[in-house]
């Protein structure tokens, strides 16, 4: 409906490259006429014609005491949705669906990051109503009145499932009550409430400046044309303060905890424990090892859903609290009698794996997945996204080999190292339940509402 | 060796069409990017076939799978099943040297289930689990079971496939045999094979099987034809706010078959969905504060109904009654007005654009083989889309909009939180 906000991205994939030109599809790193530093890379053959930018600003918003967490969020949608001071909302809609074109911004504890694409053909107007957005950006009260109440009923539905109470309870137990912790979880609606329209300026004007963190650009466009897109988004920003990175205070250390919610119609668990920021480097090994572990033809399906019939499903993964905060868990809805005995059978099939790992398979996963991270690499904003990440990390994109040589670089003694070195053991996870038997899990900490979770430490 | 929608001389083929062996139907798409081949089985039958307890189709669809290819390690890591209500789907993929052995699994799902009896019945209370984690907490589960009754009546057509926990429970392992004999055999199957695997090395596979005799799919039931107009306010709980829903078929036996159906259906969607003149995005939501937000899709039902689905939330301070008048009425004017001309351009335009843009065609044409394949309707491909997107016109899609405005099967529900 909303093309705009959704960010529907068309994507440019490039199958031939028959009229290639000079220095195609390589990275480079240039600075804009204005003096912003970006990482180009072009693509020059038959039939690419789109163009992706991605723009990382830093905040500090959620860690910052006395804010309210839900407005990054909310003025995220405000700025995209209120119409430009000359356009009008739905026209701007229908304009970028003609042109084939899109915006959106994802707003995260560490960075609030943009992204245009459009085809070459309509850059001029994209850009000059993307500007438009960040620098007078219309705030429209009516509109704001409206993103929260999606924002509420978003946030409604999404506790209304018990397993993310659970998630949330987990959050509670590892951030205890924190700004880090408000901007991630968003339980408090009145909170939505709450956000007006000068907390969203006043947070508009801290963040979009001419201060950001990486810059990238990629499709069909040159290099001097791509310097002048940066130059015309970011003009007309505020100068802005460099921000220092600050540390997060997180415990993931043991705690059993049980969320007894005697409406809840199943039982769920999540083990939790953390992994090193995929800026320390390994990311590729931690994404084969869980394939090869929690695959319905792994060692997990295998001990819970085939030998002990307790689950339809169980994941095994990670996200990310921040860029440093990588939580690892293994989760799924399970038998509630059966509780007690999963969590523990779901733990030791987890150390015998990270110790003595069967890796069957490995190659042809490794091929796999290989082969599908070099085609998805080939779009336009994909390898945007990609080299934006490697930056946030700290890598210089100019001289890491492609996506898909990394994984293909993975061997067993790697995967093995890994497993070891950086995965927790199983002694060190915390074992997290929601349920409506309050005695499904023995010696847990049983609470009421996700938030006593802090309590249990 | 094709024989329809694909090898013409000097254009691209979308899929090739072999000799079937022991199915009732092969397909080949082409796709020489993938780095792996793709084998797809469809058996032309799911819950609808199904005069058992509700989900048994599915249930069938676990065992079959476990039996031949859900056990063990597979080199290649990436197989599935799926249950439709009008189909059930096996699919492994694996490198070119797998071609033997995926086939063998594949053409195993027909065979009697291999499972030990107390693993089948406790995969009985897996699919419970299943159906568990998908519509436990889902507040919707009960008024769209509801919906799809008063559209389908009380057959074949409003089955769901998961089932209810009821029902579930008196699965038995007898039952399922029984469905599974009768609906698991390769001459009531189709293959969609993709990838790089020559036709050549295909057809070698399926000629060392028994070819059967060519047959027909069962044809899919007609719904029911009398016009009727059910509206309900309903409490639910776990609903999280008021929200209005509007279901709808239509007859649309009378229009273009084919491609040109599909099309005009997807163009019409895309139309109201839209803030173009003619659509419902303007008046609902840029050019008044009535829905905040909106869901609408059209779609296709066995190539002879249109299936409307409206979803809306409204505004702060406008009543579900509002929200369902202001709808309607947005209907009733734009297809009384007609559509402009220019917004059946831009929609034109834009559904030219972004099928001309596919970037993987050959995923294309298996979507849309595997829908055609589905409900059981000949096959289609990429450029049979491409050619009906061409040649659709304004009155095609206004034709179709009466039709969707006309006499029909409608069913309003009014949702409000359960507090």
């Amino acid at each position: 409906m909303n093309r705009l906000i959704v960010g529907v991205a068309v994507i440019a994939l490039s199958a031939c490259s028959t009229i290639e030109k000079e220095g195609s599809r390589e990275i480079t790193s240039l600075t804009s006429p204005d003096g912003f530093e970006f990482t180009f890379m072009p693509v020059y053959e038959r039939g690419v014609t789109d163009i992706t930018v991605r723009i990382a600003w830093p905040t500090h918003w959620a860690r910052t005491d006395g804010l309210n967490q839900a407005v990054p969020y909310a003025g995220t949608d405000l700025i995209l949705s209120g119409g430009t001071a000359t356009r009008k909302p739905g026209e701007i809609m229908e304009t970028f669906n003609d042109f084939n074109a899109y915006g959106n911004f994802s707003a995260s504890p560490d960075y609030v990051i943009g992204e245009l694409g459009f085809p070459r053909n309509h850059l001029d107007e994209t850009v000059e109503i993307a500007s438009e957005f960040l620098t007078n950006p219309q705030m429209d009260e009516q509109w704001l009145e409206r993103i929260k109440q999606g924002f509420k009923t978003n946030q409604s539905d999404l506790y209304a499932e018990s397993g993310n109470l659970m998630w949330s309870a987990a959050r509670w137990a590892v951030l205890n009550d924190t700004p880090l912790l408000q901007a991630l979880d968003v339980s408090d609606l009145d909170t939505i409430d709450a956000v007006t329209r000068d907390e969203i300026l006043a947070w508009h004007g801290s963040t979009f400046t001419r201060v950001v963190k990486a810059i990238t650009v990629t499709g069909a466009i040159t290099k001097e044309d791509a310097g002048n897109v940066v130059d015309r988004l970011l003009e007309g920003l505020p100068e802005g303060e460099p921000m220092a990175r600050s540390e997060d205070k997180a415990d993931f250390s043991p705690v059993t905890v049980l969320l007894h919610l005697p409406d809840a119609e199943k039982t769920t668990m999540g083990i939790v424990g953390q992994l090193p920021p995929t800026s320390d480097g390994g990311d590729y090994e931690d994404l084969l090892a869980l394939t090869l572990f929690g695959s319905s033809e792994g060692p997990l399906f295998q001990a819970l859903r085939t030998e002990l019939r307790a689950t339809y499903g169980i994941q095994a993964g990670y996200t990310n609290y921040t860029r440093e905060l990588r939580p690892f868990y293994l989760f799924g809805e399970v038998v509630t009698a059966q509780l007690a005995e999963v969590s523990k059978v779901a733990i030791a099939t987890y150390e015998n794996f990270r110790l003595n790992p069967d890796l069957t398979g490995l190659e042809e996963l490794k091929l796999q997945v290989a082969d599908d991270a070099r085609k998805d690499a080939l779009y336009v904003d994909v390898a945007a996204r990609l080299m934006m990440e490697a930056l946030l990390d700290g890598f210089d994109p100019v001289v890491l080999p492609a996506v898909h040589e990394r994984f293909a670089a993975v061997t067993a003694q790697s995967i093995k190292t890994r497993l070891q070195e950086a995965f927790p053991p199983g002694s060190a996870f915390m074992v997290m339940a929601v349920s409506p038997d309050p005695d499904a899990l023995p010696g847990a900490c049983v609470i009421t509402a996700p938030n006593q979770a802090m309590n249990c430490r | 060796m094709c024989v329809s929608g694909c090898a013409q001389p000097g254009k691209t083929r979308d899929y090739l069409t072999l000799p079937p062996g022991p199915f009732r139907s092969v397909y080949l798409v082409p796709d020489s990017q993938a780095g792996f081949d793709r084998l797809e089985l469809i058996v032309q039958a799911g819950e609808m076939d199904n005069t058992g307890p509700e989900g048994l189709a599915h249930y069938t669809e676990h065992l079959a799978w476990i039996s031949q290819i859900g056990t063990g390690r597979l080199s290649s890591r990436h197989s599935n099943a799926w249950t439709t209500d009008r189909a059930t789907g096996y699919f492994v993929s694996g490198p070119g040297s797998d071609l033997p052995s995926n086939m063998r699994r594949l053409l195993g799902v027909h065979l009697p289930f291999d499972l030990p009896e107390k693993f089948m019945l406790e995969e009985r209370d897996i699919v419970l689990r299943e159906f568990d984690q998908r519509m436990l907490e889902w507040p919707y589960a009960s008024v769209y079971r509801d919906i799809g009754r008063i559209l389908y009546g009380d057959g074949p057509l409003s089955r769901t496939t998961i089932g209810t926990a009821k029902s579930i429970s008196t699965f038995t392992v007898e039952a399922a045999r029984e469905f599974h004999q009768r609906t698991h055999a390769h001459s009531n199957s189709v293959l969609i094979a993709s990838g790089s695997l020559k036709p050549e090395a295909l057809q070698s596979e399926l000629q060392q099987r028994k070819a059967n005799e060519l047959s027909k799919p069962v044809p899919i039931p007609a719904p029911p034809v009398a016009p009727i107009r059910d509206e309900q306010m309903v409490e639910l709980p776990r609903l999280s706010a008021e929200e209005l829903v509007y279901a709808k078929i239509v007859d649309v036996t009378l229009y273009s078959s084919g491609a040109r159906l599909q099309v005009t259906v997807d163009m019409l969607g895309q139309l109201l969905d839209s803030a173009l003149e003619g659509g419902i995005a303007g008046p609902l939501r840029y050019d008044a504060f009535i829905a905040r937000s909106f869901d609408l899709g059209l779609s296709l039902n066995a190539g002879t109904h249109l299936e409307m689905w409206f979803s809306a939330r409204p505004d702060s301070g406008v009543s579900l009654d509002t929200l369902q008048q202001a709808f309607e009425l947005a209907l009733q004017s734009s297809s009384e007005a007609g559509i402009p001309e220019q917004s059946f351009n831009k929609v034109k335009q834009r559904y030219l654009a972004d099928v001309t843009n596919t970037d993987d065609k050959p995923e294309f044409t298996r979507r849309v083989l595997r829908q055609q394949i589905m409900n059981r309707l000949p096959p289609l491909g990429y450029s049979d889309i491409l050619n009906a997107a061409q040649t659709v016109t304004l009155g095609d899609v206004e034709q179709l909009y009466r039709a969707l405005i006309g006499d029909g099967r409608l069913v309003i529900r009014q949702l409000y939180p359960r507090l």
